[in-house]
């Protein structure tokens, strides 16, 4: 009664949200057909749970946001309980599924309900050794007329090999059943066929009993007694095993039967793999070897079979689209192939996990690609940005991006982060940062991503750049192809735009470098000769200050164009301090340029 | 002698001697035409009876043909018809097993590829390949995991919905409605169910399906004998459910050391079993679940399913 209570409060609550518009759960949904009404349908009369129009439901239907059974009572996915004992307890099924196989739905975890554990079930002493769940063995036990004290059950034990062994039967005998008939087994089997059972010493089987009419070794087999299976043996005319013809040494070989002439062999349970090659990344430098993989593995094994570039390519960004990282795994002498997706999401590596056997294993792990470009961001947006700006241009530029911005080193990129690859643009090296100069460095994936993990979106190529590359648009062609699928282009070669892009480029870098010169400009300034009034000391604080107040800002402009005259005058005066400011301009120029006029990157037409 | 037209009578017998030149031979000509008629009519007469006789003979034939297992039912006495009938009915038994058995192999095939499912009525499926495959693990909109690969007692009922839809018309097709039978006995079919049981190496098909079988008068009541198909559903499905069962966990995926581990402890289930999994990309997967035959005449067969755990 309370279920039935219960049962039509929620009905009744599904109706008011129905048709009450103020409390229906998508009010802002037009109006439509009601024939092509878009919901959940409860029971389909074979599918449960199922999102369909309302035509097809002939049982209840919910509609409402999201249409897809998730905000419907009955479709919260359960533990369920099959109503016949002989089925497995399920998870995470829906109660209304659960409900039309007659089962019962628990919000409890599988593992906590006794039942439904899964352990090694013993029958009779070894008449049967299966793993099953505690249900299903007490099931088997009852179809083998058997009470379930002749049960064991061990949850401990989830092998089946394992479990073979420990339920391996002691008391065999020969059961008579009369008029020649005999069946070689359990003597707790014979007793379930009101046989005779007849013991048997070691090495005596049925066709040693007198009252059965057998032939002996009529044919061969895989062993059918518990724990046997692997071998082959010898069978008389009615099916009775008898002696050992090989033991074929399970794991290494198992028996099975050809189906063709249906006799049986010691299978191999290892695979082989002649001479094939995978391909293996590097990171310093950068780029693809071959390697051979292991030549046989034994069955419950695996290892790598991966793949980046196309046959020949050692240019660790060569075009990949398609190729994929794989998982082979044996089994019993069968290479299982796991592909791991072209998207190279997730790639594979070899390395044991917990096997006590330290036996080879591979396992798949996320590529992370993404992560990538996030190396040297942070901090206060604003001010990063600026930091960008000037930091390639000594020395105070340098000086402010290194006080202002985050950096991305090596360490950072490569270990921290992922499968990176860290890259010293400019000035090269190893070094992160000089005191003077922020380098231009980009953190990029180490395993480019396939086109499939970009999905349609193919502006992840506009993005090779991080941080300083940001701004002055320093890709690398390495770098570029290693988004993914992206085509390295040269903006002077793209046209008019192309061209206009360099020459807005260029001025861009040389504004920048010079407003960023100015500290410096000015020190010049109160350089005996370089401006000042004379008799004006080096570093005169007042000159000084009145240079940027009042002389350079009002002359910026011009100032860019006489500036190198000021810096030959300077070397003139003073040739160590030229040297220093004159090198360091032209590494910073020199660095812009070669890289302003090379680069961007584009999806791959 | 010239033979002149009598104009007068041309039109009518352009043969006929002119009257003026000799009554003999108008006699002559006038009695070898009667005659030639005679003969013409004689003739028609006698093929005429040949041809009904002939037909009366296929008549007869016919009939004997088609009526012969009345007719020779009336020689039959009780012991005779119950002979016939015995004689029958294992022949009948054994075509309705035979059509049972190679109509459901194919439905089975069917729910084999579609991950369980005749019906895909609500049912999610990923494209791979130019291939649909059902999807039987998923999340739903709340970002729960959800279990949709059938149980055993899901394939009996999708495989009940086979029948419905198309299984019980090839039945009949294949047995061309008893029609063979039906023409040496008496057949009264009762309904028509079939039960499957799901082995680990074989499906049992339990055909209940009451005849009557009368011979004059004598009634023989049958029940027709099961079907066993070939097909490794039970070790497929467990398979199946075991790397459902365990992508089903946040905990838990079916890859690497698990697959492994998985291998080592189940090999007596695996021992026919081949299994390929396909990444579409990090978070959805098909997976290619095949059986190694082993038995002669046995097909290999497949359990197609993949998850989307997006």
């Amino acid at each position: 009664m309370m279920a039935l209570t219960l049962s039509m409060t929620i009905d009744f609550a599904f109706m008011m949200r129905q048709t009450n518009p103020e409390n229906s759960i998508a009010t802002d949904i037009p109006t439509v057909q009601a024939a092509e009404q878009e919901g959940c349908c409860l029971d389909t009369g074979v599918n449960q749970c199922v999102p369909t129009t309302k035509t097809q439901c002939p049982g209840k239907f919910y509609t409402g946001y999201p249409f897809d059974c998730s905000n419907v009572p009955e479709c919260t996915p359960k533990t369920c309980i099959p109503n016949e004992t002989s089925q497995a307890c399920i998870r995470s099924k829906t109660v209304a599924e659960c409900n039309a196989i007659h089962g019962t739905a628990l919000s409890e975890d599988l593992e906590t309900i006794e039942q439904c554990q899964t352990g090694c079930c013993i029958i009779a002493k070894g008449m049967k050794a299966e793993v099953l769940q505690k249900r299903q063995c007490q099931q088997l036990s009852l179809d083998l007329t058997k009470s379930l004290d002749e049960m064991q059950f061990l949850p401990d034990i989830k092998s089946q090999v394992e479990c073979k062994k420990a339920g391996s039967p002691t008391d065999i005998v020969c059961c008579v059943l009369g008029g020649g008939n005999c069946k070689y087994g359990y003597r707790e089997e014979c007793t379930n066929e009101s046989g005779k059972a007849i013991p048997l010493q070691g090495g005596e089987y049925c066709r040693d009993v007198k009252e059965c009419a057998v032939t002996s070794q009529a044919k061969q087999g895989c062993g059918t007694r518990t724990g046997t299976e692997f071998n082959i043996y010898w069978f008389d005319s009615q099916g009775n095993q008898e002696e050992p013809v090989a033991d074929c040494g399970y794991p290494e070989k198992i028996c099975k039967i050809d189906a063709k002439n249906q006799s049986p062999y010691c299978a191999d349970t290892m695979c082989y793999f002649d001479n094939l090659e995978q391909q293996v990344m590097t990171n310093e430098p950068p780029k693809v070897t071959t390697e051979k993989i292991e030549s046989k593995l034994l069955t419950g094994t695996s290892q790598c079979y991966n793949f980046y570039t196309h046959y020949g390519v050692q240019d660790m960004y060569g075009k990949s689209t398609g190729l994929q990282n794989e998982i082979l795994h044996c089994t019993l002498g069968v290479t299982e192939i796991q592909g791991l997706g072209p998207d190279r999401n997730l790639l594979c590596k070899n390395g044991n996990t917990t096997d006590p056997q330290d036996l080879l294993h591979a396992n798949e792990f996320n590529n992370s690609w993404q992560r990538c470009s996030s190396c040297g961001k942070g901090g206060i947006p604003v001010v990063q940005q600026i930091g960008n700006i000037v930091g390639p241009f000594p020395p105070l530029g340098g000086m402010i991006a290194n006080a202002v911005t985050t950096s991305c080193d090596r360490n950072t990129c490569e270990n921290a982060l992922g499968e990176c690859v860290y890259m010293n643009k400019f000035p090269g090296g190893s070094n992160t940062n000089w005191f003077f100069i922020k380098s231009v460095v980009s953190c990029f994936p180490k395993y480019t991503p396939g086109t499939n993990s970009m999905g349609t979106n193919t502006t992840y190529c506009s993005q090779c750049y991080g941080g300083i590359d940001d701004v002055w648009s320093l890709c690398k062609e390495q770098q570029c192809e290693g988004l993914g699928d992206c085509e390295f282009k040269h903006f002077y070669k793209n046209g008019w735009i192309g061209t206009l892009m360099t020459i807005l480029l260029l001025w861009t870098s040389y504004s920048v470098g010079r407003f960023v010169w100015m500290p410096v400009d000015c020190l010049i300034y109160t350089i005996p000769g370089m401006g000042a009034p004379a008799g004006t000391k080096f570093g005169d604080s007042a000159e000084y200050n009145k240079c940027f107040k009042q002389v350079r800002p009002k002359n910026f402009y011009f100032l860019m164009f006489k500036w190198p005259y000021d810096l030959y005058k300077l070397i003139q005066k003073n040739p160590v301090l030229g040297a220093i400011i004159g090198g360091g301009t032209a590494l910073t120029l020199g660095g812009i340029l070669k890289s302003a006029i090379g680069s961007y990157s584009a999806p791959t037409q | 002698m010239k033979i002149q037209q009598n104009p007068q009578n041309s039109e009518k017998n352009p043969y006929f001697c002119s009257p003026e030149k000799s009554s003999v031979f108008q006699n002559f000509y006038k009695s070898l035409f009667l005659e030639k008629s005679m003969i013409k009519r004689g003739r028609k007469g006698q093929v005429t009876i040949i041809i009904i006789i002939a037909v009366i003979i296929i008549a007869v034939a016919l009939l004997t043909y088609f009526l012969w297992p009345q007719i020779s039912s009336l020689f039959m006495n009780e012991q005779q018809s119950q002979r016939f009938l015995a004689s029958q009915a294992e022949p009948l038994r054994q075509a309705v097993s035979d059509c049972v058995e190679e109509v459901s192999l194919d439905g089975f095939q069917k729910i084999g590829l579609q991950g369980g499912y005749y019906d895909l009525t609500g049912i999610r499926t990923l494209n791979y390949m130019d291939n649909d495959f059902a999807v039987v693990l998923f999340k739903d909109s709340t970002k729960r995991r959800i279990n949709k690969l059938p149980s055993f007692s899901q394939l009996g009922q999708q495989y009940s919905t086979f029948l419905e839809k198309e299984g019980n018309t090839k039945i009949d097709a294949c047995l061309n409605n008893l029609n063979s039978f039906k023409r040496v006995m008496t057949i009264e079919a009762g309904a028509r169910t079939i039960t499957p049981i799901f082995y680990e190496d074989s499906v049992s098909l339990i055909i209940n399906w009451p005849m009557k079988l009368t011979k004059n008068d004598v009634v023989q009541n049958i029940n027709q004998k099961g079907a066993e198909l070939q097909i490794p559903l039970g070790a497929l499905q467990k398979v199946a459910s075991d790397i459902v069962d365990c992508d089903v966990q946040i905990s838990c995926k079916f890859t690497g050391s698990n697959w492994d581990a998985y291998t080592w402890n189940n090999p007596y289930t695996l021992r026919y079993v081949n299994k390929q999994a396909l990444n579409i990309d990090g978070s959805r997967r098909v997976f290619l679940l095949e059986s190694i035959p082993y038995r002669t005449t046995e097909q290999p067969f497949k359990f197609y399913f993949a998850e989307d755990l997006s």
